[in-house]
């Protein structure tokens, strides 16, 4: 036997049961809060060209899965849910009022390295505004990535940037193209030493860009960042600032951080971006942010936001604390002349909002043996005589009756 | 309060550390005398202390079982993993470097040449940029034996004193990046416990550089 058929892929796996179960209540409550806002839910395809992710500055190709069509061009297997979500805002949503208000909740697929315990398929939800700009389009994005967290847990973060600081600090500092690169990563990974000597050699006008790392945590930040309040920058703190109060009026002030270095490595992101944690999940939960030139793309030039939940990164913070799924209330076992009987009894139970199951044993002892594995409360024996019931010892209630 | 977690290299970083600690005014015989405990607590600093294999330290660091952890920027550049590089330690110092046997020399004409490494990521991106097309051969241990053997013709390897190299009639062709200890941080853990986290970086820095 080839035993291919018998694992899955590195990267893919099975959920089961209380991981399903998860799973689909954190997709339900987002679904609920998004279509409680308006949003309206869209489903793309899994397949679409290369060129959708390709031409969006979404992720790099070497992390898509790629297959051909049948006329031999390429696919990518869903890697990131925005630029299809925009492409059917410029295209079949052409004729709709604007603002959109689209929510998804897909599968994504990206590769990740060999042995790193990571999932290559996620599920991710999250929303798209698009058509509207300005602070009152931003908070309500972040507003529903906030709903959205504390829907999950109290023990939540979201981070607050605006990809501006970056450029604009840059450009001001005079980088060259292989220095702004190299910066970059250097503000993503904080790493001040290596920042330090990259701004050194540029002086004084550097200076911002040095400090841009270090800015990052709660309020104190805009004090923090008096030295780039000049300028264009400036003009990005007052904003931000604005939407920190406004938050923080919502009673969401302490879930706000300030972090001026967050660059995003997805490139389509033109001006807010935010980034949500949960507590003891060693990665960002959310990531979210404006993208004002992607639209254009699809040739519809529209202001545009939105924000995706990585489904099973909030399922694996709040594992811990979920229940095992319930045992069957009864099982049913019957005569073989009272099959319909059996159904009948079992749907009655159901309609009393139980979990009742017929047994497929041929005896009645074979079904007393089903019970116990099952962890049922109940076993009924169906009868041409009536109907007999006995405790199975199982349930819930009784205790250690998981079977 | 939860202490932070945090994951140290074994061997030569590891003495480096112990000093470092006991600079910060922190008991370390824990540390010293574990005998087979694998996790130490140092209250003094609020930190649980572990020990592992450089790779694994990223490993634990990016997936945020520790929070954070020090370890070679070699390794950093090897991983490629996310994380928060936040301190340069100044210890652990070498140098990333190519060599080979006394008298050759990095190009031989147009022939492809081959490179033994414990470090193919980081060899591949230094020819890459170089728009040198070599062969790389990973290799686990005592890297210098590739070319005495005639396996490769050059490796990429760590270099500190270069005693190994002269000891085996090699010699460095180019010096490619300077190497030490870095103190890196999780994502989530440097948003989640900042405080924490700047306060403990503070006490390194002020042990390391005197400020």
């Amino acid at each position: 036997m080839n035993r291919r058929k018998r694992s899955v892929p590195e990267g893919m796996r099975d959920l089961l049961f209380e991981e399903c179960a998860l799973k689909r209540r954190i997709e339900r409550s987002m679904g609920c809060i998004f279509e409680a806002g308006g949003y309206r839910e869209i489903i793309t395809p899994a397949l679409e060209y290369l060129e959708l992710y390709s031409d969006t500055n979404s992720l790099p190709a070497e992390r898509m899965y790629k297959l051909f069509d049948r006329q031999s061009r390429i696919l990518a297997l869903r890697p990131d849910c925005t630029p299809a979500v925009a492409r059917v805002a410029a295209t079949r949503l052409m004729d709709m009022p604007v603002p959109l208000r689209l929510y998804y909740n897909q599968n994504v697929f990206r590769t990740n390295d060999t042995m790193s315990a990571k999932s290559d398929e996620t599920t991710q939800c999250g929303v798209e505004l698009i058509g509207a700009a300005g602070p009152r389009a931003d908070i309500e994005v972040l507003r529903c990535a906030l709903a959205a967290l504390r829907s999950v847990t109290d023990d939540f973060k979201l981070e607050l940037g605006h990809v501006g600081m970056f450029w604009q600090l840059s450009r001001r500092a005079g980088l060259s193209e292989e220095d702004t690169e190299l910066a970059r990563f250097y503000i993503e990974t904080k790493n001040f030493a290596a920042l330090d000597s990259l701004a050194g050699e540029y002086g004084k006008s550097a200076e911002g860009l040095k400090l841009l790392p270090r800015l990052f945590g709660g309020e104190e930040v805009f004090d923090e960042a008096a030295a780039v309040s000049e300028g264009e920058t400036g003009g990005i703190l007052a904003y931000l600032r604005g939407l920190f109060d406004t938050l923080s009026e919502m009673g969401y002030r302490d879930h706000i951080m300030m972090d001026l270095g967050l660059v995003s490595n997805i490139e389509y992101y033109t001006g807010v971006v935010f980034c949500g944690y949960l507590g003891g999940f060693g990665k960002p939960a959310l990531f979210g942010g404006r993208y004002d030139e992607l639209m254009k793309k699809f040739g519809r030039d529209m202001p545009a936001a939105g924000f995706a939940i990585d489904v099973d990164a909030v399922a694996d913070t709040i594992q811990n604390g979920q229940s095992p799924l319930s045992p069957p209330d009864a099982l049913v076992y019957c005569e073989s002349a009272c099959l319909s009987d059996a159904y009948r009894l079992a749907e009655r139970l159901q309609g009393e909002g139980k979990i009742a199951l017929v047994s497929t044993a041929d005896s009645e002892k074979a079904a007393g043996d089903e019970a116990k594995a099952l962890g049922a409360a109940t076993l009924y024996t169906v009868t041409k005589s009536g109907v007999r019931s006995v405790d199975a010892g199982g349930g819930f209630t009784k205790g250690g009756g998981k079977g | 309060m939860k202490p932070l977690r945090m994951a140290l290299t074994k061997g030569r970083l590891e003495r480096h550390m112990v000093e470092l600690f006991s600079r910060m005014g922190c008991d370390c015989t824990e540390l010293t005398d574990k005998g087979r405990r694998l996790i130490i607590a140092l209250p003094e600093l609020g930190l649980e202390v572990l020990l592992a294999k450089a790779a694994d330290v990223v490993t634990y660091v990016e997936h945020g079982v520790c929070d954070l952890g020090v370890v070679g920027k070699d390794t950093i550049m090897e991983c490629a993993k996310p994380f928060y590089e936040i301190l340069d330690m100044g210890f652990g110092r070498c140098r990333f470097a190519v060599a080979g046997k006394k008298g050759g020399a990095l190009r031989d004409g147009y022939r492809k040449l081959c490179i033994a490494t414990k470090y193919p990521r980081v060899a591949r991106e230094y020819f890459d940029k170089k728009g040198m097309d070599v062969e790389l051969i990973k290799i686990e241990g005592s890297v210098e034996l590739a070319p005495l053997l005639g396996l490769s013709d050059a490796i990429v390897d760590i270099v500190e004193t270069g005693a190994t190299l002269r000891e085996n009639g090699l010699e460095v062709y180019e010096y490619m990046q300077d190497i030490s200890a870095r103190l890196i941080v999780n994502l989530t853990s440097m948003k989640m416990r900042k405080r924490e986290i700047e306060r403990l970086a503070a006490g390194i820095r002020k042990a390391v550089t005197g400020i």
